[in-house]
């Protein structure tokens, strides 16, 4: 079998998924009657009833209002579980309570779906954080920004209405229609591939081979260990003196395989363990690296059919998942080629699978790092820190793009949307009319809007890493020297202020300012955008909708795709340029 | 305005626009463009910073004569933007002037009443509304007014440019009169309905100026997406110094990057092209209109003319020759052609309508039938009267007349005739070919029918057949019956035809295609068409027509042709086309920039990044100042462009789309690797002789 076929099913599984569960989101979104509904529904009204939610719909400033509100609730509530999680139950390991910047970074973090982490799990948390806190934002979160997106989707689609739909019955059914069903099956899939689920707590076994450590608790490479004796000698045969011998190790054992789910579904990315998805109690097979690739790409692209089927105009739906997908399979390709092809080194030798798991592989782990990027999920199955100079550039430069290839749940596709506004304002002019879109006119507000939306990304970045770069204590967090440092520096911000969340590796970010100022990041690119679009969508719902003729811009034309694409690479390249020549485009050309 | 400009600018614009784009300088006149704003804050600092690095405080980095140059061509690159808008207005303002000769003081004859005719002499300007004032042969009107009493020629060249007198008589539909304009023969009692200063002329002077230039939603929409882009690119810059600072402070080496290029790469980077020709582009589209003859009230009525997809057009003057005429005699009951076409001759020799003088045309052409010289005491001539409903000749016994179907038959009958069975279907199958059938008897014999034909204009079907290319829809007015309508809708290839319209239903017409979602254009004169008017997006009103017609318009056409609202929806799109052709190529040209200014900036830092120099510019500096020196020149080399509008096709949008695609975003990036390299060459050798 040809490498380049270890690739296709990273394609297309989750595009044969995403087609049929577009069609279903799509109903869900309608309120019309489908499958789910002899099971859902009377769980849905009871709730509604419990909650005292009407049927009343939302102008766009009440539901972002609320969007605001839950947000706010949801990161308070998680920065006291973080914070005083040694006095909440569920803490076998008796794990202390986060510092008040780690707390706040990583309550912000999970409310905004990034899961940015500057801490490791299996070290920091407990389980009660971890489920309780974490888990609960990963659904919330992601929950969120579909929400906003089903209310976009309706703004689109009303005529001379000004309403836009009910937050909170948005939230209900996708919970209920959507996330806690497919994170059933996917925690099912998961479990039979062998991810752990329990909630009893690590699990202490003995090592089949002991090791030792120094008196700094540092491993003692190459030690012989005569365990009779209690005596450590290194490989120079010296005696080590005070040196520990571990004969028994903890298996960081969570209710992974549930919490794996919604992370990957939810483009959350947050790890229950500090290695994330490179952890064989995350990600133990090829297999489940599959299901969890396909669980990342599921939602983004299954949302983009969901649009034009709600819309009734399918080829609009088609047109901006060709779109993302030409850039996607672009990246994919890419990636594949230049970590196939690995940087070799002179006296070492090719480096192909330097950072990658074995199990995995380098096909897995490319493809896994465009999808992760790509999408804003962020979950790691590899070290980017390893990957080519070139081959760490592309995952950094898609998140720069504003996440817009599949993207996040709901915030792939209404940032995508943000994108085509522009587009269509620069095409729509070029042809002779004032612009619109799905005959909806793109005004001075609609523009205003549409800017702050696709711009908030290079703004978050550019400005939140601008201040850290000027400080001598920034160095420290770096463990790289040169072009490569940088590239550490960059991607950590790329990841805040695109919520991802992913991690290059090498970087350290916690430290209270970079705690902060990364937080920050996370909050512009989250919340203007969502403000931003809904604000459109409001406005476009009041519209009246403009006859189309031929002298009216197609949107679902391959030129119009090409538009796009170029549109979207220029602003990225544009933004961007100058800093990936001084971190990886300069450590490329250095060997 | 009589003799309009055909090219775009003459040497005393130039020289007018020279000295106005260094009035523009004021930062008050500055700030009204944020973009080019940047330029002009770039420009004062990169000035200060080399009157500090003369006085020995600099960064080290690079020299005085270096920040010299550089703030000279960023000082240029404002004055380029400058001229752009400058020479913009230059040209409105050269037909103001032509206009405001017209808006002499005028002194004006003040009367009590269109009785009492006792004058006052006042000052013109003094005139308040429902005043009243008589003007006679010889004397310029004084304001703009509707005629109370009297009839005169008017002489309106000052303002349409036309040199043949109108006639405006009190009453009906030709009683508006124009401040500025003079009265030839007769007198009239007039009464004011615009004071000075907000007369037509008046109006009409701001617009063509650019006084009254407001920025249309399209360009605020524009500028916003062209600040924030400058917003970006700031940031950009301000991180880009930040990185360096790190990336620095990684290899251990003190910051090699200068804030002066900085400021150029920032520059270079903020879409200048198009922040610069953005304004001039909006007037050189009003222009264009006025060129055109046509007056919009606002820019943004010329926008939505690019926008409407439904064109009301009147079917007389804009589809068919103004009138009707004769294009065949059909004899029936074994009468003879020759025997017809005589009798109808003669019957229209008194007839002066175009239609009549056809029929006499048509005689002689076909049969070489002189316009007989008839013995006056012979002849009785019957005029057309609206009781009879014919007109026709007595003439050596034989009484003749022509006139519609129903009423020769009803005539005929009534004289103990007999109808005509042939005639009735003859004059059936003209009606549903669309033409108009007139009958002509003698001594109460029918004799044949005259078909009367309207002439569709040559190459309107080929227009409308375009129109429908770019998505426009043509529906055609017209007071004929259905059928008629539906045969010259047919052959003259519109998509609809309203028949037996009347303001009312026109009005309904425009509503339905509005909530359709349609934009909808017309044109109208009477003052029954205001209403109408006033509900289509775009209405063009016709000088001639009356002030109620022109008030409810949002566009007056001084040359009075219905064929100018195709014009008027070209120029519009035209503009729209302008402003996203530049920007795409603006923003287009950014690639090119990068290529040359980023190696050059981190040599010092990276020097494998010298790969980037794809270009080979000679050095870090002459690649700064080429890229600098390109960003400044393309600016003025557009300006052509600017003023007359990308090349506009009568195709659709896709078409449109793909082909302004490939030449300015694809032009826009390949045109500066090209420029700056030139460049490039061209000043590496001075560089070096310093």
């Amino acid at each position: 079998m040809p490498v380049w076929m270890q690739y296709l099913p990273y394609i297309i599984v989750p595009v044969l998924l995403a087609i049929p569960l577009g069609k279903y989101i799509g109903k869900v979104i309608n309120e019309q009657h489908n499958f789910m509904s002899i099971i859902v529904e009377p769980i849905e009204t009871r709730f509604y009833r419990w909650l005292h939610i009407s049927k009343k719909e939302m102008n766009w400033k009440t539901y972002s209002y609320n969007v605001l509100m839950f947000s706010l609730v949801s990161f308070l509530i998680l920065v006291l579980i973080l914070k005083f999680q040694n006095y909440l139950p569920g803490n076998p390991e008796h794990f202390a309570g986060l510092s008040w910047p780690l707390a706040f970074n990583t309550a912000i973090s999970f409310v905004t779906n990034t899961d940015w982490q500057a801490y490791a799990g299996e070290t920091a948390l407990s389980n009660f954080s971890q489920s309780i806190g974490l888990t609960v934002q990963n659904f919330a979160s992601a929950a969120v920004g579909i929400a906003v997106l089903f209310a976009v989707i309706r703004g689109f689609k009303r005529t001379q209405a000004s309403h836009i739909g009910n937050f909170w019955r948005d939230l209900t059914k996708i919970f209920l229609y959507l996330l806690l069903p497919l994170s059933l099956v996917i925690s099912c899939l998961l479990l039979a591939s062998g991810v752990p689920q329990t909630t009893k707590g690590y699990r202490t076994v003995n090592l089949i081979e002991p090791v030792a450590v120094n008196q700094q608790n540092k491993l003692i490479y190459g030690a012989h260990i005569n365990e009779k004796k209690q005596q450590v000698t290194d490989d120079k045969d010296h005696l080590v003196k005070k040196a520990k011998i571990i004969t028994k190790e903890a298996l960081p054992l969570f209710p992974q395989a549930s919490q794996v789910a919604i992370k990957q579904l939810g483009t959350n990315g947050g790890g229950v363990l500090g290695a994330n998805s490179a952890h064989p109690y995350e990600n133990p097979t090829p297999f489940s690296n599959l299901v969890e690739a396909t669980s990342m790409l599921l939602l983004p692209m299954a949302l983009c059919f969901s649009f034009g089927e709600v819309l009734k105009r399918r080829k609009e739906g088609w047109a901006i998942f060709v779109t993302m997908a030409i850039l996607f399979v672009a990246a994919i390709a890419a990636e594949g080629i230049l970590e196939q092809h690995g940087t070799t080194l002179r006296h070492i030798g090719n480096l192909a699978m330097e950072g990658k798991e074995t199990r995995i592989g380098v096909p897995g782990s490319a493809t896994w790092s465009i999808i992760t990027t790509a999408t804003s999920s962020g979950a790691t199955n590899a070290s980017l820190d390893s990957f080519s100079a070139l081959g760490g550039l592309l995952p950094m430069a898609l998140m720069q793009l504003g996440e817009v290839v599949f993207g996040g749940v709901g915030s792939g596709l209404y940032g995508m949307l943000g994108f085509v506004l522009l587009t269509v304002f620069i095409a729509g002019l070029m042809v002779g009319r004032t612009p619109e879109y799905l005959g909806k006119k793109i005004g001075p507000y609609e523009m205003r809007m549409a800017v702050i939306a696709c711009l908030s990304t290079p703004v978050a970045i550019l400005l939140s890493s601008s201040i850290p770069a000027m400080l001598k204590s920034t160095l420290s967090s770096l463990s790289n020297t040169g072009a490569h440092g940088f590239s550490e520096f960059l991607y950590a911000f790329s990841s805040a202020g695109a919520n991802n969340g992913s991690s290059f590796g090498g970087f350290n970010g916690n430290t209270t300012l970079l705690n902060i100022i990364l937080a920050i990041a996370m909050l512009i690119s989250r919340f203007l955008p969502i403000i931003a679009m809904l604000a459109i969508a409001g406005n476009m719902g009041k519209q009246k909708r403009v006859a189309s003729s031929s002298g009216t811009l197609a949107t679902a034309s391959p030129t119009f795709v090409f538009m796009l694409i170029i549109v979207i690479l220029i602003i990225g390249v544009l933004s961007f340029f100058p800093a990936l020549a001084l971190g990886p485009i300069a450590d490329f050309l250095k060997h | 305005m009589e003799q309009k400009n055909t090219s775009l600018f003459n040497q005393k614009m130039i020289q007018d626009a020279l000295k106005e784009m260094l009035i523009k300088l004021k930062p008050s006149a500055q700030i009204k463009n944020p973009v080019m704003f940047l330029v002009y804050v770039s420009a004062i600092m990169t000035t200060i910073l080399s009157g500090l690095s003369l006085t020995g405080i600099g960064d080290g980095i690079v020299s005085s004569g270096f920040i010299i140059v550089v703030s000279l061509i960023l000082w240029l690159t404002c004055l380029f933007a400058n001229f752009a808008e400058a020479i913009a207005e230059g040209r409105g303002k050269a037909q103001a002037a032509e206009l405001k000769k017209s808006k002499k003081a005028v002194m004006a004859k003040k009367v009590t009443s269109a009785t009492d005719l006792t004058p006052e002499l006042v000052n013109g300007a003094d005139l308040k509304k429902n005043d009243l004032f008589l003007v006679a042969a010889g004397e310029t009107i004084a304001a703009d007014g509707e005629v109370i009493a009297g009839a005169a020629s008017v002489d309106e060249s000052a303002i349409t440019g036309e040199s043949a007198p109108v006639i405006r008589e009190a009453g009906g539909d030709r009683s508006a009169v124009t401040g500025g304009t003079t009265v030839l023969s007769d007198k009239i009692v007039v009464k004011v309905t615009q004071e000075a200063g907000n007369s037509f002329l008046d109006k009409m002077i701001g617009m063509v100026e650019g006084a009254n230039r407001k920025k249309t939603p399209n360009e605020i929409a524009l500028e916003l997406f062209l600040v924030a882009l400058s917003i970006i690119f700031v940031l950009v810059v301000a991180a880009l110094y930040a990185y360096a600072v790190l990336s620095s402070r990684i290899n251990g080496i003190h910051n090699p990057l200068s804030i002066v290029w900085l400021i150029a790469l920032l520059v270079c980077l903020a879409p200048t092209t198009i922040g610069a020709l953005l304004s001039a582009i909006g007037i050189a589209g009003m222009s264009r209109l006025n060129q055109a003859n046509v007056l919009a009230m606002s820019g943004r009525a010329i926008e939505a003319a690019g926008d409407t997809d439904v064109l009301l057009l009147d079917k007389t003057g804009t589809i068919t020759l103004g009138n009707r005429r004769a294009s065949e005699f059909i004899p029936v009951d074994g009468h003879s052609e020759k025997e017809l076409a005589i009798a109808a001759q003669l019957a229209s020799l008194a007839d002066e309508t175009p239609e009549g003088r056809s029929i006499v045309i048509l005689a002689k052409e076909k049969y070489d039938l002189r316009e007989q010289n008839l013995a006056a005491n012979q002849t009785k001539f019957i005029p057309f009267s609206a009781q009879t409903k014919m007109s026709g000749v007595d003439y050596a016994g034989d009484a003749i007349r022509k006139g519609a179907a129903a009423n020769i038959q009803e005539y005929v009958v009534a004289n103990h005739g007999q109808a005509s069975q042939e005639c009735q279907n003859v004059v059936k199958s003209i009606s549903q070919k669309g033409g108009t059938p007139l009958v002509v008897c003698r001594n109460n014999v029918i004799l044949g029918v005259i078909y009367l034909k309207d002439i569709i204009k040559k190459g309107v079907k080929e227009k409308f057949s375009d129109l429908r290319k770019m998505g426009i829809k043509t529906i055609m007015i017209t007071g004929d019956n259905p059928i008629t309508a539906a045969a010259i809708a047919a052959e003259a290839g519109v998509d609809s035809f309203l028949a037996q319209a009347t303001p009312e239903s026109k009005l309904k017409t425009i509503r339905e295609y509005q909530d359709q979602g349609h934009l909808v254009a017309m044109t109208g004169d009477g003052t029954n068409d205001a209403p109408a008017l006033a509900q289509a997006d775009v209405a063009v009103a016709m000088n001639t027509g009356t002030q109620a017609a022109k008030e409810a318009g949002n566009m007056v056409d001084l040359d009075s042709s219905p064929t100018k609202l195709i014009e008027i929806v070209r120029i519009g799109k035209q503009l729209l086309m302008t402003r996203g052709s530049l920007t795409t190529f603006s923003i287009a040209n950014d690639i090119a920039k990068y290529f040359a200014i980023i190696p050059a900036m981190f040599v010092g830092l990276y020097p494998k990044l010298n790969v980037l120099n794809i270009m080979h510019l000679y050095s870090p500096t002459s690649a700064i100042l080429s890229a600098l020196i390109f960003n400044a020149l393309i600016i003025v080399a557009l300006i052509p462009l600017a003023l007359k509008g990308v090349r506009y096709r009568e195709v659709a949008a896709s078409q449109l789309l793909r082909h302004n695609l490939l030449i300015y975003g694809l032009g826009g990036i390949l045109i500066p690797f090209i420029g700056i390299k030139v460049i490039d060459l061209i000043i590496t050798p001075i560089l070096q002789l310093i």
